[in-house]
């Protein structure tokens, strides 16, 4: 037999109706050349799901295996170790790609050497009420930067839900991290990007994710976020800055006075989490929109904090760890933008390097420093950069250069003014362009 | 006297502004390669404007000029997403007896079914044949007769007859320019954004009437492109979003968030309103609402004061109505901090003005007018429900 092209791996727990949803999706793809097999791992399902799809005529090669309950990254990689194909393709039980998903993949491929494509997940949200907006607007948010056109890939940008590459590739990289309970797409992510891989989110690539999370579940997978960013941690010292542990506590007194508590006894911590709650269902009924959502926030902080003192041991050993992180290295690279826009994205381009120093002829502009767990720049994230993080810096240093045209009306005194900041390209994303 | 409008082409060399005498000031609307990027009142004291006079006007535009040429000299917009696929559009204008205006709109929009798009005209609740004679002269607009009489009625007739990606609305007083259409379109890379907004400017300041309402309630929001994004703004605070004069919306927002509430805006007892209240909704639902500048139209103001008293009432009634609507159904408790932030800041001074018996200024007449119609919206709006009813 001649092995399939595709191989879809699918882990499962204990949600026969979603994979039946999934396997009847997979039946309308459109063609792809080679054709493709479906791989499920039922872990640990007491469902029927095993006999629910040994029943079904799919249509296409589809392997059942059944493990004890190991979690999804343990049972991913069983699935691609069993896998056939060339190319793997994760997807979550609780996706329906549309029909053009493995077209859209094979067509990436195609294209990208040593590619990963994270396809999009199309949030269909079950919880109703405020938590339904925010839910959904939480996974739309996930797609906010892989979208534009010069977004630089981070390690966070992989997402196990939707994935595709190539099968010799993963077992390259030593497949997924199955001690982790979460966050093992981004350790892998995490390593691909180190290994040099390409991550690009493949935009026709779409699945309706049917997101049936209730909010309880949530801060059960914030205190596994936790865990997980403290073996991240410990594993990788230089990501210390870019995980939310990095950034402080609560911002809220109610999240201050839980994780001061969980910090001291974490049965405390958990009471009083649970009277937020109940406040927080009291918020919602009266339509207290904004006190609902920044005690939410404080909640969900709580419970990542919960995970975090569960995983490290408490607060001193964390900062402990978060200061072995390294300083960055200043760049080797300096581009003078007055040679033109193209040129610069050739050079990027050539040389790929960590980090780069901008100047405006004499003038400076800003430094990208390096960061880890980030792709190496490529010509295409200059616009973006410049736009987004260094905008002012730009045209102050082009108006010093004298580079404006006569016609346009001054620099208004703020930003000709405006201190440099140190490293603007840690200042949160926005575009200059758009007011907010 | 009257307010001339002139435009300023900051990309090319100024050159001084003539023909003014008629005129005691001077609307410059600045643009950097056709793109708005300010505006600035200017005395007039002779027949013309120096280019001096410009340039200080200029100056005084902030730096969206300069973000525009970055913008431009980088070759970067923001609007671009990965895997944008082109949209197709309808542009809906819903209209009642009114020939002479909607002529000038359709001549105005007319090019963009050339580039694949697609127009219609909603006649609602029409007593003449004139609207569909007007439609019947330009080539491959379509005519949907609404009989129900409503502003929001015919939206959502407008919405349902479309079969586009997005239907753009503009008002049969409005003249769009020659980008209009595509500068709305190009918001909607993002899936999360459902409707889009424009820049309204005033066509003419030549009366009183209108040169007040310029003041009183101007349709412009900026020369920055803006997004209003349900997960961290405030959903009721819509009057900086835009107006229905000029916007766009996804077809599907009438499944994501419900069609347009048809007891609200004109021809109905609430007279305005309609238009915000699908925002309030769609940003409720965590959506976002685009505004861009870009997507530039000139609307043609009322000319006498009589009009314009009655339209400053009318947005009054239609806006606590849309605030009782919003209180009662959906709980928005926002919109009673909102109702005494206008009342406070806009009502309350005229109101202890004409307590105290001092002398009116030139507004007082036409904001009290608003008070009164903000008075009677919450009626208006029970009353609006109990015709909706019967219908």
């Amino acid at each position: 037999m001649i092995a399939p092209r595709f191989s879809v791996v699918i882990p499962t727990h204990d949600r026969r109706d979603a994979v039946m949803r999934l396997l009847r999706a997979l039946r309308r793809q459109d063609p792809v050349p080679g054709g493709f097999e479906v791989v499920i791992v039922a872990d640990g399902c007491a469902d029927g799901t095993v006999e629910a799809v040994r029943k079904l005529d799919t249509g296409f090669p589809c392997a059942v295996l059944e493990q004890s309950a190991s979690g999804p990254a343990a049972a991913r990689n069983r699935g691609a170790a069993h896998a056939t194909g060339d190319i793997l393709l994760f997807l979550d039980d609780d996706v329906e790609p549309q029909p053009g998903v493995l077209r859209a993949h094979a067509e990436f491929h195609a294209q990208v050497a040593d590619g990963i494509g994270i396809g999009y997940l199309e949030p269909l949200v079950t919880a109703r009420g405020f938590f339904g907006v925010v839910l959904r607007g939480w996974w739309e948010s996930m797609f906010e930067e892989s979208r534009r056109p010069g977004h630089r890939y981070v390690y966070s940008d992989l997402l196990s839900g939707h994935c595709s590459l190539e099968r010799r590739a993963f077992e390259r990289l030593g497949g997924f991290d199955a001690t982790l309970r979460s966050h093992e797409d981004y350790e892998l992510g995490y390593r691909a990007i180190a290994a040099g891989m390409n991550l690009r989110f493949v935009p026709d690539a779409t699945a309706v994710h049917h997101e049936a999370s209730e909010i309880e579940k949530t801060f059960q997978r914030k205190v596994d976020d936790g865990i997980a960013d403290v073996s991240l941690l410990r594993r990788y010292p230089a990501l210390g800055v870019s995980l939310p542990l990095a950034r402080g506590r609560a911002p809220g007194l109610v999240g201050r006075v839980a994780t001061h508590l969980a910090a001291i006894s974490p049965r405390a911590g958990d009471g009083f989490a649970a009277g937020a709650r109940w406040l927080l269902r009291a918020y919602e009924r009266v339509g207290l929109r904004f006190r609902w959502r920044a005690l939410l926030d404080d909640l969900l902080v709580y419970w990542y904090w919960r995970g975090i003192v569960q995983a490290s041991g408490g607060t001193d050993e964390l900062a402990a760890m978060l200061r072995k992180a390294p300083p960055p290295a200043e760049p080797d690279l300096e581009l003078d933008l007055a040679r033109g826009i193209a040129e610069a994205e050739h050079r990027l381009d050539e040389l790929r390097p960590p980090s780069v120093r901008f100047v405006y002829r004499e003038h400076a502009i800003g430094t990208v420093p390096e960061r880890d767990g980030v792709e190496r720049l490529r010509g295409i994230h200059l616009r973006e950069m410049i736009v987004r993080h260094f905008a002012h810096e730009y045209l102050r240093a082009a108006a010093r250069a004298g580079a404006i045209p006569h016609g346009l009306p001054p620099l208004p005194a703020e930003i000709m003014n405006e201190p440099a900041p140190r490293h603007p390209e840690r200042r949160r994303p926005r575009s200059a362009l758009v007011a907010r | 006297m009257a307010t001339a409008i002139r435009d300023v082409e900051l990309s090319a060399p100024l050159a001084a502004i003539a023909d003014l005498g008629a005129y005691s000031r001077c609307l410059l609307v600045f643009r950097w390669r056709r793109r708005v990027v300010g505006r600035q009142f200017v005395p007039v004291f002779s027949d013309r404007l120096d280019t001096g006079a410009i340039i200080q006007a200029a100056s005084q535009c902030g730096a969206d000029a300069s973000y525009r040429w970055l913008a431009d000299t980088i070759g970067y917009d923001e609007r671009d997403f990965v895997g944008a696929r082109p949209l197709t559009a309808t542009v809906a204008i819903c209209t009642r007896e009114r020939p002479v205006d909607l002529s000038r709109t359709l001549t105005a929009v007319a090019p963009c079914i050339d580039a694949g798009h697609q127009i219609v005209v909603v006649d609602n609740a029409p007593r003449t044949s004139r609207t569909r004679e007007v439609v019947e002269r330009f080539r491959g607009v379509r005519y949907v007769c609404e009989p129900t009489v409503g502003l929001n009625v015919a939206r959502n007739r407008a919405m349902r007859e479309a079969s586009t990606d997005l239907v753009a609305f503009t008002d049969d007083d409005a003249i769009p320019e020659a980008e209009w259409l595509d500068a709305l379109i190009a918001n909607f890379g993002d899936p999360r954004v459902l409707c889009a907004t424009g820049l309204t400017l005033p066509i003419e300041l030549e009366t009183d009437a209108q040169e007040l309402f310029e003041d009183l309630s101007p349709f412009g929001r900026g020369f920055r492109r803006r997004i209003f994004d349900g997960q961290h703004d405030n959903p009721v605070e819509v009057g900086r979003v835009g107006a229905g004069a000029n916007m766009a919306l996804r077809r599907v927002a009438m499944d994501l968030v419900g069609p347009f509430d048809e007891r609200l805006d004109a021809g109905t007892p609430t007279r305005s309103g309609g238009d915000h209240e699908m925002f309030v909704r769609i940003l409720a639902a965590g959506y976002q609402i685009a505004y861009d500048p870009a997507a530039l139209s000139w609307h043609r103001h009322r000319r006498t004061h009589d009009e314009l008293r009655d339209t400053l009432r009318g947005y009054g009634v239609g806006v606590y109505a849309m605030f009782t609507g919003l209180f009662l159904e959906r709980r928005e408790l926002g919109v009673v901090r909102l109702a005494w932030a206008w009342f406070r800041s806009a009502h309350l001074p005229e109101l202890r003005r004409w307590l105290l018996r001092r002398p009116p200024t030139r507004t007082s007449p036409f904001i009290l007018a608003e008070l009164r119609g903000c008075l009677h919206g919450p009626a208006a709006w029970f009353a609006s429900r109990r015709l909706r009813a019967q219908r």
